[in-house]
């Protein structure tokens, strides 16, 4: 059907302004309905048994006790759900091949991690759950553990899976461009080891659910908070061996997910199962302890970098080997987050000979997922620390020495060297507007040389990102060719009704992200109506939800894909009520307008038709509408970035979707007596394009901002040797207070985006920059000692520890 | 996983002599009322799951997130380390009872304008620890806001627009105050 394309910006009330938001009138006053809030009638409890051990051969399990403790209702081993149930599909299963190793959601015959799932109890309450586990007896034989990726890559490791021989897990290496010869033709190359270290954002919400098998109809129902149900559908309904119009996937509000709710489904599979077994609802949520030590974590990430170079700061090629510690197993979507730093493989900058040779590892400590900033955030912090080191080497500014590097604003858009499209951009004009917003950069460096005369450590940080959104899952093909993709879309379904009203449901799965706003503003401008007479439908359910073979929340793609589908479904429903119209009103489809609930002749307002009485025609005469008009206003879209593409023989393709830009600057004051400093200024300048709610999108930056600050100066999953985590409470896993959040300078460029229907881009990930960003001010304030900073967690101890290396002695004990 | 306090007989659909159910009276959200429970049993269980007042959420269930944040006789406690056996003759707000008859209170208005929710899996704590600070001090500098808010973790805003939520809360409440009008 040919759609009328109208690109409503011109016309636009809504879109670009910040509208309240639909979603705080329930959140504001406690209404909001997030999944441990959901209690069914007969729902019984689940608690689960986890590993005390990093690694060791489980040799006997003994529920008998569990069994008779009143109020139990099923007990299960590992053993037991790996029978009556198929492994856990890996990326590997896309391409039809096996996977490397076997996963179950529960520990079969060996636990790799501490906190691995051993054993459930379902009971009539959780506290009697709770109480039946501690009658479990497990006896384990414990094996040596380790934790450190080199030092699982080394022969004679003890290793996870004794099948594998080996404990890294999945290798891949590419090549762009000729970096050989770039290598041959610099005056110098520049090699480091850089580590980025492992955290979480801990969202304040657990993770969660609540499975509902239903004997009689065979119907599993899946509630939970988790991001991708869409995707790990199918999954779901394979390893429950039940078909996926039995499986139906429910997702309410949730509190916060930031990636981490992706690949914990396994957990889903428990419950589903204890559900199918019982005929019962059975709800389990993750307390904090659980979810700190083994629900997922961000991934951290090894990286050995070599940088070839001119002598006038010109960059030629880049060769990466990385070493990404993904935990105990490598689940769904790992490891493409090894290679995802494909979105963003050249940054903001030119060069064009990369070689990218790529590890996943699989080591004694918790899985990982992805986590804001997924698979970048260390490619942006090894690239932008390398910046400054070797502009430090070179005597080049690190100004200087990016805006030399930059990708030019003439040349967008612009193919990377791996076949990514970076759409627009004006990566000079973000940079010098972040740092006029502290205060000019010429400033603070002659401020620096005063404080430095004073005896004080002032340092200036700059950072310069791209910030990709809506990855295409062709980037899976980099795993294994086979696997062919292209989808990097969304859907949408928009409804009127017989009263006029418009409905609206989505395959986004926010959390926290106000897509119910954001979509009800899009809806709005397309039909002529605002915001508040369009209802968005909360949450996602997979049996009345459109969606697609992308759909979810993760990786940015809002603005990207579901703006698409948004509007592809809204430009049906217009196309039709303009033909009905044009019928009725015996007028010419060009000539009509929608405006305020009505279709009028543009310029003649009294002469039009209310959307209403259009619906109640399309609904109960179709026999009057006109030919070819399908009755009925409902309208979907399955909507993909026109510009996804498979990857091809050379391992290119358009990575993401879109591609934003990013400028951080600081200035700090480092107390080299402590390690702790001040921040003086903060700026950061985002160019997303088009923004359709400023509100949002400012939300976005504070929040991207404080958990890669978090991450930079408190957080990380501290183990020890035997694989313990040592930071398995809010008590000693810190996370940033009102009090720690310095104030910012928000700065906006707009370049749109020319492939996305509104010029809008994907923003927000933002966890690499801050470390870098830091990691480049502390290093330049410390200039005076020398000091280089090569990891991305900047604690107070970690700042005097390099310190004292810089001073030649040994840390005070 | 060993939740500190479900465990060791908490619940009350084991009953036995040696733990009966405790009763008490007291007043939630200006309702008295008189519950029954299991003795060791904290607020946030009773409220959460005796009451269905789903407001106060669990975030940590040990005094780390401020997430099930209430009040007690107009002060801000931590419902999962609170025993609802202690309460005996206490006033309780939740957020359920924070503004009467389907109004806001000027400390919602002003997170909504302010743009202050995203998730808001926080709010109704964070608003609570909110009205203890405005309760006890009407015009709080943005460092007192920033103090009165510690105990309450906000993982998706970056904390920046709640507190410009508060501040303007509190101006809002200075301008509906009868001195000022
Ligand atoms: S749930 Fe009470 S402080 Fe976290
Ligand atoms: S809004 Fe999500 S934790 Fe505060």
């Amino acid at each position: 059907m040919a759609i009328s394309e109208v690109d409503v910006r011109a016309h636009a009330k809504w879109i670009g302004t910040p509208v309240k938001r639909k979603e705080d009138p329930r959140l504001i006053t406690g209404q909001g309905c997030y999944v441990d809030d959901v209690k069914l009638p007969g729902m019984f409890h689940c608690a689960l048994l986890r590993s005390p051990h990093a690694h060791a051969r489980i040799k006997r399990v003994d529920l008998s006790k569990a069994k008779a403790y009143p109020g139990v209702a099923l007990t299960l081993t590992g053993e037991e759900l790996a029978q009556a149930t198929n492994s856990l599909p890996s990326v590997f299963s896309l391409g039809n091949k096996p996977a490397p190793f076997a996963d179950y959601p529960m520990a079969v015959g060996k636990v790799r991690y501490v906190g691995e799932p051993v054993a459930a109890v379902v009971a009539a309450d959780r506290y009697i759950a709770e109480d039946a586990l501690d009658l479990i007896e497990v006896e384990y034989d414990p094996l040596p553990a380790v934790t450190d990726v080199e030092e699982a890559i080394k022969p004679g490791a003890p290793l996870l899976f004794e099948e594998m021989g080996t404990n890294v897990t999945w290798h891949g290496t590419y090549s762009y461009g000729d970096p050989d010869k770039a290598f041959a033709e610099a005056d110098r190359i520049i090699k480091r080891r850089l580590y980025f270290h492992r955290y979480s954002s801990t969202p304040l919400e657990t993770f969660g659910g609540i499975a509902h098998f239903e004997r009689a109809t065979g119907m599993l129902t899946i509630r939970s908070n988790h991001q991708i149900p869409a995707m790990i559908h199918p999954f779901m309904a394979y390893c429950l061996r039940i078909p996926g119009n039995k499986l139906r996937m429910v997702i309410g509000d949730i509190g916060g997910g930031f990636g981490i709710k992706c690949a914990v489904y396994a957990n889903l599979m428990i419950i589903g199962h204890l559900s199918m077994r019982l005929g019962r609802p059975v709800k389990w949520i993750e307390d904090r302890r659980e979810h700190l030590l083994a629900s997922a974590h961000g991934t951290e990430r090894t990286g050995y970098v070599e940088v070839a170079v001119k002598n006038d700061g010109t960059i030629l090629g880049v060769k990466m080997k990385t070493y990404d510690n993904d935990g105990g197993y490598m689940r769904f979507p790992e490891p493409v987050g090894v290679i995802l730093w494909s979105h963003v493989v050249q940054s903001c900058y030119r060069f064009r000979n990369i070689l990218m040779d790529c590890h996943a590892v699989v080591t004694n400590k918790c899985p990982v997922t992805p986590n804001r900033g997924y698979g970048r955030m260390q490619h942006q912090f090894f690239l932008e620390r390398m910046m400054n080191i070797i502009g430090r080497e070179l005597k080049i500014d690190p100004v200087e020495i990016r805006l030399k590097n930059f990708i030019r604003p003439d040349e967008f858009p612009y193919e990377a060297t791996n076949g990514s499209l970076y759409d627009s951009g004006d990566y000079p004009a973000t940079l010098q507007k972040a740092l006029e917003l502290i205060g000019g950069y010429e400033h603070w460096r002659e401020e620096q040389k005063k404080s430095r005369a004073e005896g004080r450590y002032l340092g200036i940080g700059v950072v310069t990102i791209m910030d990709s959104g809506a990855s295409n899952l062709g980037e899976m093909s980099m795993i294994d060719p086979d696997i062919r993709s292209s989808t990097a879309g969304e859907a949408a379904a928009i409804r009127i009704d017989a009263t006029g009203s418009v409905t609206v449901a989505l395959g986004t799965v926010p959390q926290g992200q106000s897509h119910e706003t954001v979509s009800a503003q899009i809806v709005a401008d397309e039909l002529g109506l605002s915001p508040d007479e369009v209802t968005v439908l909360t949450g996602f359910d997979s049996a009345t939800h459109p969606y697609c073979g992308s759909s979810g929340t993760y990786a940015s793609r809002y603005a990207g894909t579901a703006t698409g589908a948004l509007k592809g479904a809204a430009q049906k429903l217009r196309d039709r009520i303009f033909k009905i119209a044009a019928h009725f009103l015996e007028a010419r489809f060009e000539d009509l307008e929608l405006s305020g609930g009505r279709v009028f002749v543009r310029g003649v307002p009294q002469k039009g038709m209310a959307l209403r009485d259009i619906a109640a025609i399309s609904l109960y005469n179709p026999a009057a509408l006109p030919a070819g008009v399908e009755p009925g206003l409902e309208a979907s879209c399955n909507y993909n970035y026109p510009k996804a593409n498979q990857m091809d023989e050379k391992f290119r393709a358009n990575y993401a979707s879109t591609y934003a830009n990013v400028a951080h600057a600081i200035v700090v004051e480092l107390d080299v007596e402590t390690g702790q400093f001040k921040i003086l200024k903060y700026s950061v300048v985002h160019d997303a394009g088009n923004l359709i709610n400023p509100k949002v999108a400012d939300g976005q930056i504070h929040g991207g901002f404080a958990h890669s600050l978090g991450a930079t100066l408190y957080e990380e999953f501290v183990y020890n040797e035997d694989g313990q985590l040592l930071t398995s409470t809010f008590m000693d896993y810190l996370c940033p207070k009102a009090t720690e959040i310095p104030q910012m300078e928000i700065g906006h460029l707009c370049s749109p985006s020319p492939f996305t229907p509104y010029g809008t881009k994907g923003m927000g990930e933002g966890s690499g920059p801050i470390p870098a960003l830091i990691g480049n001010a502390v290093e330049d304030a410390l200039t005076p000692l020398g000091v280089e900073v090569l990891g991305s967690n900047l604690s107070p101890q970690n700042i005097m520890a390099m310190i004292w290396k810089a001073k030649g002695r040994e840390p005070a004990k | 996983m060993a939740r500190r306090k479900r465990r060791a007989g908490h619940s009350d659909l084991v009953v036995d002599e040696k733990k009966a159910l405790h009763r008490i009276r007291l007043t939630i959200n200006g309702e008295e009322l008189e519950l029954a429970f299991s003795p060791r049993r904290t607020l946030l269980e009773v409220l959460r799951d005796d009451l269905d007042l789903i407001g106060a959420k669990e975030g940590c269930d040990g005094g780390e997130c401020g997430a099930c944040t209430v009040l007690i006789e107009d002060r801000p406690y931590l419902a999962c380390l609170t025993l609802a056996a202690t309460l005996r003759g206490k006033r309780i707000l939740t957020i359920e009872g924070l503004a009467g008859n389907g109004g806001l209170h000027p400390l919602q208005s002003a997170f909504l304008t302010k743009g202050a929710v995203q998730c808001g899996y926080c709010t109704p704590g964070l608003i609570l620890s909110a009205k203890a600070l405005l309760d006890r001090n009407v015009a709080p500098t943005e460092e007192e806001v920033k103090k009165a808010l510690v105990g309450n973790l906000c993982r998706c805003t970056g904390y920046q627009k709640i507190i410009d939520a508060v501040l303007e809360a509190a101006r809002l409440l200075q301008a509906e105050s009868p001195g000022n009008r």
